[in-house]
């Protein structure tokens, strides 16, 4: 392998497919970057076998040929390399790789790159789906924190990708709380799509999504083994979850006692201020909600918090509340979580009682519900 | 098995009953979501387990299967298989850490971490191949709850999952388990069978014979000491240590003085030790009754007929008895200095 390329997009290339770089691992090779150069196009691949990144940049391709190389020297190496363009070339002993720049000169030692795991089977040519990618970032910031963070069910440590008709359906549940996202296609679906894609996948897509300004495709793998996204220049694979969803849709409240509609921002910084307070108390915020007095006034609501070595916070935020008094108390950290996620100014809290499940959705579109448990208070 | 392994590649040492059985398996597709193969190490366990891994995976016909030529085998072999995983204590180190001083002493086990990490990737779908093995290599050393967390997954594996507990005994399992395994025994590998894979691989008559014995069953070992040589040395050098300890009256001093006072450090040395002194007793007592063929120790078989041929029978039955003891001693935290001493002086001189 002889190449040349832009040092700049190659820092790039090395960062974005850096992120699927095992951090740990039995297998040696998958700290490794796979290197391959072809058509005048370096590929800069890393897997850490959950998820795969590879980045493709414009290349003088001298003699085509593929090397792996260590990942973090690599990195580094290149991060620190003050000419504009890089030449990788492969020694005598096909495994050392020489990369000059300007008047450095470095020789790094890889692994043979036919031990690097084999790319995925071969897909289809016609993408199942089509999507934008800000839309599809902001869905997944909607849905993706929701998702259980320890093992002890798999399953929901993923999120659930449905896409039928002409939209995508989001979901996502940690047994305390749960979002739903629907995301509208500009084409209709041939083949409707089930899936579970695994939360830290999601999150690192988001990552990836955030350079890309072109529409991505998605395809799914023959036997459903895995996800592929690809962009202009990148290209994104997971694992699939295996197994069941649960139905969120059916733990979706129907009825609502109260309906508080409150500005996102100002329901938000009273929350920040109560979690300051509830952290020593298992992060319970308490929320009152009081209507109206007269058609003529606000209905309010009191954000509380104390914790009996720190002390306590109120904060009372104008509302427009429909229905009776009612008092409830969540996590304020799942509260936080919800309400930075959600764009529009205000935001409507659906609720049934104090022991009942509530639904915070934002009021100028049906796209987003997330629904949280509330905590048990004392009398 | 012999027209199975004339079309696949079958590189394991013996075991004609329990090759037949996976064999069986395989064929019929018939697939146990679970195995527990228990045996002595050194058997060929791990080896059987990732044929099983191999077989599943081949890309080739099902006939030929494991073919150990197409990437797939080969991957496998080099344990280098993105579906396939083989967790054992480093690989646990390296997955989930160990913690450090006396967490790490207390880590020799498969941890709860460990399981859970286990159960995450199992429901994850093969990437290259058409089943995920994972194979727990010493399956006998779960932590205290780990087995409770690892029965969901063998209750109810996902339909590509193919689980492989390696053990030394069928007990070491809790029942639990080993009821939802197909259970594969291996015992040791005799004598012959040794001998014969190792002229297959073009080891001469007599290193073949004398390597054979020395394994006393245990394959494994036979193929480590062909490719390391040091450790045919190591042995050799170990050996003579305990006979010296054993035989001369310096020696039992150092038993007592030298070895009991670093026993602390060393726990593992002395354990050596008195396993060698326990196969040395075996052997004298093997000789006195002309059994000389079936030694432990053949190479040093003429110099300890001479030095034994004077005690009697009961005496050595006496001497053997008072080494287990002071394993047995030694086990349960009785004073080193102690239990050595107890043991020599019921040596006869």
């Amino acid at each position: 392998m002889r190449v040349t390329c832009n040092q700049d997009d190659l820092h790039k290339a090395l960062g974005t497919a850096g992120r699927a770089v095992a951090a740990k691992s039995t297998m040696p090779v998958l700290g490794n970057y796979l290197l391959e150069a072809a058509d005048a196009h370096l590929t800069v691949s890393a897997t850490n076998l959950e998820i795969g990144i590879s980045c493709t940049i414009p290349a003088t391709v001298d003699k085509p040929g593929r090397v792996t190389l260590q990942a973090r020297v690599l990195n580094e190496l290149v991060a620190n390399l003050s000419a504009p363009t890089v030449e990788l070339r492969q020694e005598q002993n096909p495994l050392t790789v020489l990369v000059e720049a300007g008047h450095s000169r470095a020789h790094l030692r890889g692994i043979d790159p036919d031990e690097f795991p084999r790319p995925t089977a071969t897909l289809s040519d016609e993408p199942a789906l089509r999507l934008d990618p800000s839309a599809l970032r902001d869905a997944i910031a909607q849905v993706v924190f929701a998702a259980a963070s320890d093992d002890s069910r798999p399953i929901l440590a993923g999120v659930q990708f449905e896409a039928r008709d002409s939209i995508v359906q989001m979901a996502a549940a940690d047994g305390f709380r749960m979002s739903l996202r629907t995301l509208p296609l500009d084409e209709e679906v041939r083949q409707p799509l089930s899936i579970i894609i695994p939360a830290r996948a999601m999150s690192e897509l988001q990552r990836v999504l955030a350079d890309i300004t072109e529409p991505v495709e998605l395809r799914v793998t023959p036997n459903a083994s895995q996800i592929v996204i690809t962009g202009p220049a990148v290209a994104f694979i997971s694992r699939l979850i295996d197994g069941a969803f649960p139905d969120l849709k059916q733990v979706v409240p129907r009825q609502w006692n109260t309906r508080t509609v409150i500005l996102r921002e100002q329901l938000l910084d009273a929350t920040r201020r109560a979690t300051i307070f509830a952290r020593s108390s298992n992060d319970v915020v308490k929320l009152e909600i009081c209507p109206a007095d007269s058609g003529l006034d606000m209905g309010r609501v009191t954000i509380s918090a104390n914790a009996a070595d720190t002390g306590d916070n109120r904060d009372d935020v104008d509302a427009q509340v429909e229905g009776g008094e009612m008092q409830i108390a969540f996590n304020g950290r799942f509260l936080h979580d919800v309400l930075s996620v959600i764009r529009s100014t205000s935001v409507a809290l659906e609720l049934q009682g104090p022991n009942s499940a509530g639904v915070i959705r934002p009021v100028d579109s049906d796209d987003f519900t997330h629904v949280i448990m509330p905590m048990v208070i004392g009398s | 098995m012999n027209e199975w392994a004339a079309n696949s590649n079958w590189p394991l040492v013996g075991h004609a009953e329990a090759s037949a059985a996976v064999r069986a398996a395989i064929v019929q597709d018939r697939i146990p979501h679970a195995w527990l193969i228990t045996g002595p190490e050194g058997v060929g366990r791990t080896t059987l387990a990732l044929l099983i891994a191999q077989a599943l995976n081949c890309e080739r016909q099902r006939e030929q299967r494991p073919c150990g030529t197409c990437d797939s085998c080969k991957r496998i072999a080099a344990r280098n298989h993105p579906d396939v995983l083989v967790a054992d204590m480093a690989w646990q180190h390296t997955m989930v850490g160990s913690g450090s001083g006396e967490r790490a002493k207390v880590r020799q086990r498969f941890s709860i971490d460990a399981i859970r990490w286990l159960r995450g990737d199992i429901v994850m779908r093969p990437i290259q191949g058409r089943w995920k093995v994972q194979i727990l290599d010493d399956a006998g050393l779960f932590s205290h709850d780990a087995p409770d967390a690892f029965l969901k997954v063998l209750e109810e594996p996902p339909p590509y999952a193919v689980l492989i507990l390696v053990a030394e005994s069928v007990d070491q399992a809790p029942e639990t388990i080993r009821s939802r395994c197909r259970h594969i025994a291996l015992g040791l590998v005799s004598a012959a069978e040794i001998v014969s894979a190792l002229r297959h691989r073009g080891v001469d008559a007599e290193q073949a014979t004398q390597l054979a014995q020395i394994a006393r069953g245990r394959v494994g070992w036979v193929f480590d000491a062909l490719h390391q040589p040091d450790l045919l040395l190591q042995r050799r050098v170990a050996l003579e240590t305990a006979f010296e300890h054993l035989t001369t009256p310096l020696g039992r001093a150092a038993i007592t003085g030298v070895i009991a006072g670093s026993h602390a450090k060393k726990r593992d040395d002395t354990y050596t030790l008195l396993a060698h002194w326990v196969g040395m007793w075996r052997d004298a007592l093997l000789l006195q009754v002309g059994l000389g063929d079936a030694l432990h120790y053949p190479e040093l078989g003429a110099r300890l007929a001479d030095w034994s041929a004077r005690f009697d029978v009961p005496t050595i039955v006496d001497a053997l008895a008072a080494t287990q003891r002071c394993l047995h001693d030694l086990d349960t935290n009785v004073q080193a200095r102690i239990a050595l001493q107890a043991m020599v002086t019921r040596w006869p001189s």
